[in-house]
């Protein structure tokens, strides 16, 4: 179970649209993975490559050992014989069609499931698995957004896809639908074991969906790799930067002692503890990332405390993980509407940067 | 004949005539064609002396606004009277050509919208320019292609046993062409008004392309192909200046509607060039009416 695209598609410009190159290596396992960036990134670009309605100029698909498109020997499967579920933004239910009617489209339209009975029975399986019985004889008009996105995923899930291709899929919904839309997904993909391709630039979903992830930005993957090594090492600060969760800070190394697993950084006319970067020397100069929600911020005592920077507050605004202080220099913290109440009125505060949580990028 | 010469006796007679006196030309033209069964004059002459004479003083006035009751009263009459044959062969052809707009229509209005190919922009254009040509340029076209002495005259006379120019068929050609173009403009617009998405998803499902536009594609477009088709059936009934070059005004043979309306006013038959004229603007009506409801909610629910 795995993909693997090696795409270059380039895009003339058109009237006021400036040209454009995809060129990117995409290797996917059986899991989630999320293409995360900014509008006009090509995400949804890549996903049209996949599922067959964009023609690459050059490149390779390789899905499952499937070859979807090859440059080199003319190979380009036409959309209906990829079996790619692809879900839209807007579900994209045929709105003529009652649900069923939806899912029976699938079933004929493939010769996967043989026979009249057999689709009838997966077609009922399906709805069964997604509670839509009882919602079987309505049209898309009179469902709701939930129910709407279950026929949707049931709809692809008819002829057994090989890859599921979502493109924004949760964009446009309330926060408690989506959340529900996030656990039917994690769940569909437990179940059914199909590798599944998600594009977004939503921070949240991307976070709380992949299991590896791809940045994109502007035709090209600035770093992929698994959720965790693309959120908690950033390769590079304009990385850091696009991912807007971390405060940036200029610093340099100036002990490292890898028996401790202890470093000392100056930033600014501070010393802060961290641990050890492996990799780097002492000298090296370049930049601290530490993500805002994981700073501590207390009113300044006046005496120095370790990995404590005291900065001014220029601005403060609510958000709904609490209210967040805009420092000088460019530092952010979110800290809850409890702890707010104690800091506020004063000026200048500390904002303990703790040590597990700095992360050294080189220049 | 005797009619004819029963009306001249008849003292009222007098009154039946346009303004013009064209009327008696004409008559004097059908005494030459004893074959011509139904002559308008002839008609009018026996319902007079059937003892109908009650519009027949207001005939010599100026109507003023009387006219809106006169004129739907002579109406009345005429409708038992008029040689109704144009206005049959106006929908048998408007239907036909109609039928072949639909087909042959769609199917340039889908691939303009839906596919990208070399000459796409030119077929766009020879598509547009029988809107923008003169009538008389195109029907000499169609006299050049299609007259006896061409190839392709040849071909069809060969296949059909008669000539394609100055028949009933001439004039379904004339007639396509002239709601074709319209058609298919808004045909195209119509189907590329058609999410994209709904015809990915079918793909991406495992459907055929041919099945996507069936099942997919044709029902979201229908309200607005529908009504597009009941223009091109009004359009077709009102073609003349192809129509009349290509198939010519041959009565109870290539005679459509319009072309009688011309031939009834060119020889002073006042009478039924007003009828005529009535029946054409209430059939027109009568399908533009259903179809601006049905294009009124063009828009396919993109927004499911």
């Amino acid at each position: 179970m795995s993909t693997d695209a090696r795409l270059i598609k380039r895009l003339p410009a058109i009237a006021d649209t400036d040209s454009f190159e995809l060129n990117v290596h995409l290797r996917a396992e059986a899991g989630i993975t999320v293409l995360f960036g900014p509008s006009g990134a090509g995400k949804s670009l890549i996903l049209n490559c996949l599922g067959g309605f964009a023609r690459p100029d050059e490149g390779r698909i390789l899905v499952n050992d499937r070859l979807f498109f090859d440059a080199a020997t003319h190979v380009h499967l036409p959309p209906r014989d990829r079996r790619c579920g692809y879900i839209f933004q807007d579900h994209a239910l045929f709105p003529h069609m009652t649900v069923r009617e939806n899912l029976w489209f699938a079933a004929a339209s493939r010769s996967s499931v043989d026979g009249r009975l057999n689709r009838h029975r997966r077609i009922n399986e399906l709805l069964e698995a997604f509670e839509l019985t009882e919602l079987a004889g309505r049209k898309p008009v009179q469902l709701s957004g939930g129910q709407k996105q279950r026929a949707a995923l049931a709809r692809t899930l008819v002829n057994e896809p090989s890859l599921l291709l979502l493109d924004e899929p949760a964009r446009g919904l309330d926060a408690r639908l989506r959340e529900s839309f996030y656990e039917m997904l994690r769940r569909t993909h437990e179940q059914v074991r199909v590798p599944v391709l998600l594009v977004t630039h939503d921070l949240d979903e991307c976070f709380e969906l992949a299991d590896s992830v791809c940045l994109i930005e502007n035709g090209r993957f600035t770093q992929s790799g698994s959720r965790d090594s693309v959120f908690k090492r950033p390769a590079n600060t304009e990385i850091a930067r696009s991912l807007g969760i971390y405060n940036i800070l200029p610093a340099e190394i100036i002990a490292l002692d890898p028996s401790r697993n202890l470093s000392r950084l100056r930033v600014f006319e501070f010393e802060l503890e961290g641990p050890y970067f492996p990799g780097h020397l002492i000298g090296d100069s370049g930049y601290i990332c530490v993500p805002s929600s994981e700073v501590h911020v207390r009113p300044d005592a006046g005496r120095r405390t370790p990995n404590n920077l005291v900065f001014r507050v220029i601005a403060q605004a609510a958000s709904p993980r609490g209210v967040r202080l805009q420092f000088e220099r460019g530092v952010v913290a979110i800290v809850a509407e409890s702890e707010y109440k104690i800091l506020k009125g004063n000026d200048r505060l500390a904002i303990e940067f703790p040590a597990s949580s700095i992360y050294f990028v080189g220049k | 004949m005797g009619l004819d010469v029963d009306s001249r006796n008849c003292p009222n007679f007098c009154h039946a005539r346009s303004p013009t006196g064209l009327e008696i030309e004409r008559s004097t033209k059908q005494r030459k064609e004893p074959l011509r069964k139904k002559s308008l004059s002839n008609k009018y002459a026996a319902y007079y002396f059937a003892g109908l004479p009650i519009i027949l003083p207001f005939r010599r006035r100026n109507y003023g606004l009387l006219a809106i009751i006169v004129f739907p009263a002579e109406a009345m009459f005429a409708l038992l009277v008029v040689d109704w044959f144009p206005l049959w062969l106006s929908l048998r052809v408007a239907a036909i050509a109609t039928v072949c707009v639909l087909a042959l229509g769609t199917l340039l209005a889908y691939l303009l919208s839906h596919k990208t190919f070399r000459g796409k922009h030119l077929i766009d254009s020879l598509i547009t320019l029988p809107l923008v040509l003169p009538p008389t340029v195109l029907g000499y076209y169609l006299l050049v292609i299609a007259g006896r002495a061409s190839p392709f005259g040849h071909i069809y006379e060969a296949i059909f046993g008669q000539p394609l120019v100055f028949t009933w068929q001439a004039a379904v050609v004339a007639a396509f062409l002239h709601s074709a173009p319209i058609y298919i403009k808004a045909a195209t617009a119509v189907l590329e008004t058609v999410d994209y998405r709904f015809e990915w998803a079918a793909q991406s499902l495992g459907a055929s392309e041919w099945r996507t536009f069936w099942r997919v594609t044709l029902p979201l477009a229908w309200r607005g192909l529908s009504s597009l088709a009941a223009l091109s059936f009004a359009r077709s009934l009102g073609d003349f200046g192809v129509t009349i070059m290509v198939a010519g005004n041959i009565p109870d043979q290539t005679q459509t509607l319009s072309v009688a309306i011309y031939d009834a006013v060119e020889s002073g038959d006042g009478a039924l060039a007003r009828m005529l004229v009535l029946v054409v603007s209430v059939l027109a009506l009568a399908l533009l009416w259903p179809a601006a409801y049905l294009s009124r909610r063009n828009r396919p629910a993109t927004n499911v």
